[in-house]
């Protein structure tokens, strides 16, 4: 029995392992994103990444699709996008015998990995449209439902400068992607490895790692993992730290934050602590675990009042004060 | 084990509250061990209290004792096994730094139901957690991370301070009230004795001879004047020290007013000296019997209050005028002999200044002005107060504080004048007086337009 839980945690962390390094070979620098988006991945959650145009978002995706050999679709979104070009439509057939018939022609999200590139450009209708698949795993068109095919990850980006026509996104969307990594500027030595990448004849090709099925399997046993309650406590407290009227928030949230992150916040920093507590071969959650994967799970889930978002304070600032304010010990 | 709920474990729960109880056991050891000295310190300054003041040497031995029992009954009470808290074991975990995994694992070892839900194979995991969480517990050195406490230089100053203590009761130094009670004499005798020895035998030796040599008489006028000089000088001093002595505290009150055999003595001698020397200069002569007089208040004074320093006081608040006239009579009195004093040499003129005692004399003292015939004593206090009244109330009344009598003075010494002019009312709205709101800085606009746009 042991033994089959050892080799469980093992396996998992060769496949983590493995995948991240397959990535890394195409995408340079940003170990930490890559770690992150297979943690999402492998928690079913979605992942919304920011970053200036250029940074290696859309790569991110690419790559991560080849090496998890899943099936790939990106939108484009645009203002004139509609929830029809996301989801699919009923278009009119005609039988071979003659007479018509509706038959419902699927949109890009039937796929397993989604690139919704730019999503803030696309109106706040057309956004809403991911609703439902990324909460449900299933999309409704008409009076039928469709379930998407498994794992399902939708991996969107934002360009956090270009702010003009675009809509941000509503705060029901926000809180239905399980993480917000920020892409950051590349670094000058992963600059050079990103020129010799990309400007030479050849290029890195990836190998697929795993399939949808182990991806399935590294699911479930990323929830088998215990939590004590103490942990889950703290993961709870840091969860209700974010709102400005709880014991545990800090000055900067009570001053600053409108609404602090809901109940899913709490699932989603559970569910990514286990993974993160897998990958480094344990069995057991941590609160390091917890604080680890806290300022990806929280960032965006805390909703500023005025004054936060005119001085423009920064919610990373706000969850490291948190995580510094809140005792792992009740 | 699948298909059955993990019991708690145990061996891991008792293997974490043995840690737990040497971990207590070293915190209350450490801390007991550097309360030790300061605790032995204590009992070393109680011995030398005791031994100084006289009191009963079971009190430090009965302190000292109490001390060590309390100091033993702590790391008892600290060493005793408790069921480990949470965050005991927490503390544990991050001194052995295992990364939580005690942590969880104790909490996983105290549930009665199944670690992780009703699942089995989630119950495998928990078991899993506890048997690794068990090995790593048993390939730590505890005795390592929670060493024995190495206190021997505390323990040994501690020793040293508890014999010194020994020896201070039995050696230390007493204080001379002490010594003198131990020779059997009562309270009295004992706070006599200790103001004969504060008096400076210098300055008593010195007025002695002084008194001495002016009651026998047969000075000539100028010597007279020159030893009366050198007494005022010595009655000065002893003045000053006295008023030192007042400030120094209540043990110091015995330096002038705690030896009434010795002020009795003065008042003696000064009296027999003003009354042998019919032939001094009257200003000696006065000053003499001002001196005997003096000190013969001073005894009364003194042995009223050494009787019951409390009733005494409350006989002052009640005195009522007299006293007040007494003390007063007193202030003029030392005033005059100030006055005395600074005089010139001449006779004559200490004689004008005495001031007479008849209807056309008046009251040659200070502040005293006119004849006041026998309210003199009580003038002194009554001018100083009615100087002190006016000078408040002269404070007080500063220019514009007290509007209302500005106001009135000036309504009665000048004519209201009431004037209307007419000045038309706008009839139009004037836009360009109108005030318009604040503009929106530039750089917050667009994030205005974008916080409310967006909840339309």
């Amino acid at each position: 029995m042991s033994t089959a839980v050892e080799h469980h945690i093992e396996h998992f962390q060769e496949r983590f392992v493995r995948i991240t390094r397959e990535v890394g070979r195409r995408i340079v620098g940003n170990e930490d994103i890559v770690s992150n988006t297979v943690t999402a991945l492998l928690a079913g959650g979605h992942v919304l990444l920011e970053g200036i145009p250029g940074v290696g978002k859309t790569s991110l995706v690419h790559t991560l699709a080849d090496v998890l050999h899943l099936k790939f679709s990106r939108i484009q979104f645009t203002p004139d996008l509609m929830p029809a070009d996301i989801v699919g439509t009923n278009i009119v057939q005609e039988h071979d015998a003659g007479g018509t018939f509706f038959e419902f022609q699927p949109g890009p999200i039937f796929a397993n990995v989604v690139l919704a590139d730019e999503i803030n450009r696309a109106t706040p209708k057309t956004q809403s449209a991911l609703l439902e698949a990324m909460q449900e795993m299933s999309v409704s068109v008409g009076k039928t439902t469709y379930k998407l095919e498994q794992p399902f990850l939708v991996l969107a980006t934002q360009n956090p400068l270009e702010m003009e026509g675009t809509y941000p996104l509503p705060e029901a969307q926000l809180d239905r992607f399980f993480f917000k990594l920020k892409v950051t500027y590349p670094h000058e030595d992963a600059m050079h490895t990103i020129l010799e990448r990309t400007t030479q004849a050849t290029t890195d090709k990836v190998e697929r790692v795993v399939d949808a099925d182990e991806i399935l399997k590294m699911r479930h046993a990323a929830r088998l993992v215990p939590i004590a309650k103490p942990v889950q406590g703290y993961a709870i407290r840091l969860t209700l730290g974010t709102h400005p009227h709880s014991p545990y928030a800090t000055p900067m949230i009570k001053k600053y934050v409108r609404y602090g992150a809901s109940p899913r916040a709490a699932q989603a920093l559970v569910l990514a602590a286990k993974i993160h507590a897998l990958t480094h071969g344990q069995a057991f959650v941590s609160p390091d675990n917890v604080r680890a994967v806290a300022l990806p799970a929280l960032r965006h889930r805390v909703l500023m009042n005025f004054e936060g978002e005119a001085e423009q304070v920064d919610a990373d600032v706000m969850v490291n004060e948190l995580l510094a304010g809140v005792s792992p010990d009740a | 084990m699948p298909g059955q709920p993990a019991q708690t474990d145990p061996t891991l729960r008792a293997a974490v509250a043995d840690i737990d109880r040497r971990r207590r056991a070293r915190a209350i050891r450490l801390q007991v061990s550097t309360l030790a000295p300061y605790a032995a310190g204590a009992g070393l300054l109680l011995a030398l209290a005791c031994r100084w003041f006289g009191w009963s040497t079971s009190v430090p031995v009965v302190g000292l004792v109490v001390l060590a029992v309390a100091l033993v009954a702590t790391v008892w009470w600290g060493s005793r096994v408790l069921p480990v808290t949470d965050a005991s074991a927490a503390a544990i975990d991050e001194d052995a730094q295992l990364g939580g995994e005690l942590h969880s694992a104790h909490w996983f070892a105290g549930r009665s139901t199944d670690a992780g839900g009703s699942e089995p194979e989630a119950a495998s995991w928990s078991t899993f957690h506890l048997a690794q969480a068990a090995k790593r517990i048993q390939n730590v050195d505890w005795s390592t991370l929670y060493p024995s406490v190495q206190a021997g230089r505390q323990w040994m100053t501690s020793v040293a301070l508890v014999a010194v203590a020994i020896v201070a009761l039995v050696i230390g130094p007493r204080s001379r009230a002490t010594v003198l009670r131990d020779q059997g004499l009562s309270p009295e005798e004992v706070q006599q004795a200790l103001a004969m020895d504060m008096l400076p035998d210098e300055l008593q030796a010195k007025i002695d001879a002084l008194l001495g040599e002016i009651g026998e008489g047969g000075l000539a006028e100028a010597e007279a004047r020159l030893k009366m000089d050198e007494l005022r000088d010595l009655l000065g001093q002893l003045s000053d020290l006295k008023e030192s002595d007042l400030a120094k505290g209540d043990a110091a009150d015995a330096k002038m007013g705690d030896k009434p055999a010795e002020g009795a003595d003065l008042a003696a001698k000064a009296e027999e000296a003003a009354s042998a020397n019919a032939g001094l200069p009257e200003d000696v002569r006065w000053s003499l019997e001002d001196l005997a007089n003096r000190l013969a208040n001073a005894q009364k004074n003194q042995s009223e209050t050494n009787k019951d320093n409390a009733s005494a006081s409350e006989q002052t608040g009640e005195q009522g005028e007299a006293a007040e006239g007494a003390e007063a009579a007193e202030m003029t009195q030392a005033a005059g002999m100030q006055m005395v004093r600074e005089a010139a040499s001449d006779a004559s003129e200490g004689q004008m200044m005495q001031g007479g005692g008849g209807a056309m004399g008046g009251d040659s003292r200070p502040g005293a002005g006119g004849n006041q015939g026998g309210q003199g004593p009580l003038d002194m206090k009554a001018l100083s107060e009615a100087l002190r009244q006016e000078m408040i109330q002269a404070q007080q009344d500063q220019l514009g504080e007290n509007i209302d009598t500005e106001l009135r003075r000036k309504t009665e010494q000048s004519q209201a004048k009431v004037n209307f002019t007419r000045v038309p009312a706008p009839t139009t709205f004037d836009r360009s007086r109108a005030a318009l709101p604040p503009p929106v800085p530039e750089a917050h606009r667009s994030l205005l337009q974008r916080y409310f746009n967006r909840r339309q």
